[in-house]
């Protein structure tokens, strides 16, 4: 009985350490997603259509040589939720800077909100359009308290069709915590006529 | 019978784990921000072209809310703000509604689908939202009538809920 208290002691503390992803089809968006569930927060990655990302970024003003630069990234529409009861102490803090992909044996990081300023000075876009890119990008860091939560999408350098596994990293009250999301697969590029039409 | 009783014991304690760990969602909530610091000054155009300082709501609660048109979250969130501004505004209560990096006719067109009272404001160059600071849309700060931030909401809130609207006033009293 001792022994199964210990055990049932040690169980009290699992879900500190629990952590699990959850994949389906995304509601809204009807594409698959991925899910991390854990203390005090979830991740959601929701696959998106290179198409979808051409639409989203022409309607922004952006030149077609530029849109077509975009779509050649594997993008994820990404909600970052801190889901502790309002009346709770939970701070969440994360730091996509420190998050790595694990694609075909090799490490890269993402492109960030930062790397995408230097890519755009390059080529030239103007203002408005940099801001919109900006601000369509989940935030490289951010800081959520319980409620609180932040959508964007965020940007892997990656082939259309690649699967990759995604090593995320964040603090809970300020203590470190990590988990590995496996298996994500970005969306192929394909055109999917409108409903009536196929 | 003693493993059933062990079995029984560990569904019980994962469920509450399971509880603890992910609180209860759905409830509203606005965070206090620490040290009270002083708002941003700004003076932004609204889309009807009138100029909204931040000076001249001084004495007045604030609702200053970041978002843009094609932020998901944002259009969700529009509505309950309406609600809660036809709430407010008789209780001398200001909302703001600071769009970042678009033009007028963007949203004049958006306000089609998504009609609010409210004043839209432009921050064309994202200076004031930068300033704020916002980092991820939509972001809402409430501001008291000494021109300190006092809460600061990170995403959607349900702003007609009735705990919501009595925290915003009261404000009023400080």
């Amino acid at each position: 009985m001792k022994k199964q208290f210990l055990m049932l002691s040690g169980l009290l503390f699992i879900p500190i350490s629990i952590a699990e992803v959850v994949t389906g089809t995304d509601e809204l968006a009807q594409l698959p997603f991925w899910e991390l569930r854990t203390q005090a927060m979830t991740f959601r990655l929701v696959q998106r259509l290179p198409d979808q990302t051409r639409a989203y970024f022409s309607g922004r003003g952006f030149a077609k040589k530029d849109v077509d630069a975009i779509a050649g990234y594997c993008f994820f529409q990404s909600v970052y939720t801190n889901t502790a009861s309002a009346n709770s102490q939970h701070i969440i803090e994360h730091d996509a800077s420190q998050w790595r992909i694990d694609y075909a044996n090799k490490e890269q990081p993402l492109v960030l909100r930062e790397d995408w300023r230097g890519i755009w000075e390059k080529r030239g876009v103007n203002n408005a359009q940099k801001i919109a890119f900006e601000w369509s990008l989940l935030p490289t860091r951010q800081r959520y308290q319980p409620t609180d939560y932040n959508w964007g999408m965020t940007a892997y350098k990656l082939p259309h069709g690649a699967q990759f596994n995604l090593k995320i990293s964040w603090t809970l009250n300020g203590v470190a915590k990590h988990a590995v999301i496996k298996n994500i697969r970005c969306a192929k590029d394909i055109y999917i006529p409108p409903a009536g039409n196929q | 019978m003693a493993m059933k009783k062990f079995k029984n014991m560990l569904l019980l304690v994962l469920f509450m784990g399971v509880v603890s760990s992910q609180g209860v969602i759905g409830q509203e909530s606005l965070h206090e921000v620490k040290g009270h610091p002083a708002a941003v000054a700004f003076s932004l155009l609204d889309i009807d072209d009138n100029t909204h300082s931040l000076a001249a709501y001084k004495g007045k609660v604030v609702i200053v809310n970041f978002w843009a048109t094609w932020c998901p979250p944002c259009r969700f969130e529009l509505p309950a703000m309406e609600k809660a501004y036809q709430k407010l505004k008789t209780e001398d209560v200001i909302m703001l509604g600071i769009n970042v990096g678009e033009d007028a006719d963007t949203i004049f067109s958006f306000t089609a689908d998504y009609p609010v009272t409210f004043p839209l404001l432009m921050d064309r160059d994202s200076k004031v939202t930068q300033a704020y600071p916002v980092i991820g849309l939509p972001t809402t700060f409430v501001i008291d009538p000494n021109g300190k931030i006092i809460y600061r909401a990170v995403g959607t809130r349900e702003w007609d809920e009735r705990s919501l609207i009595k925290k915003v006033l009261a404000l009023k009293k400080k």
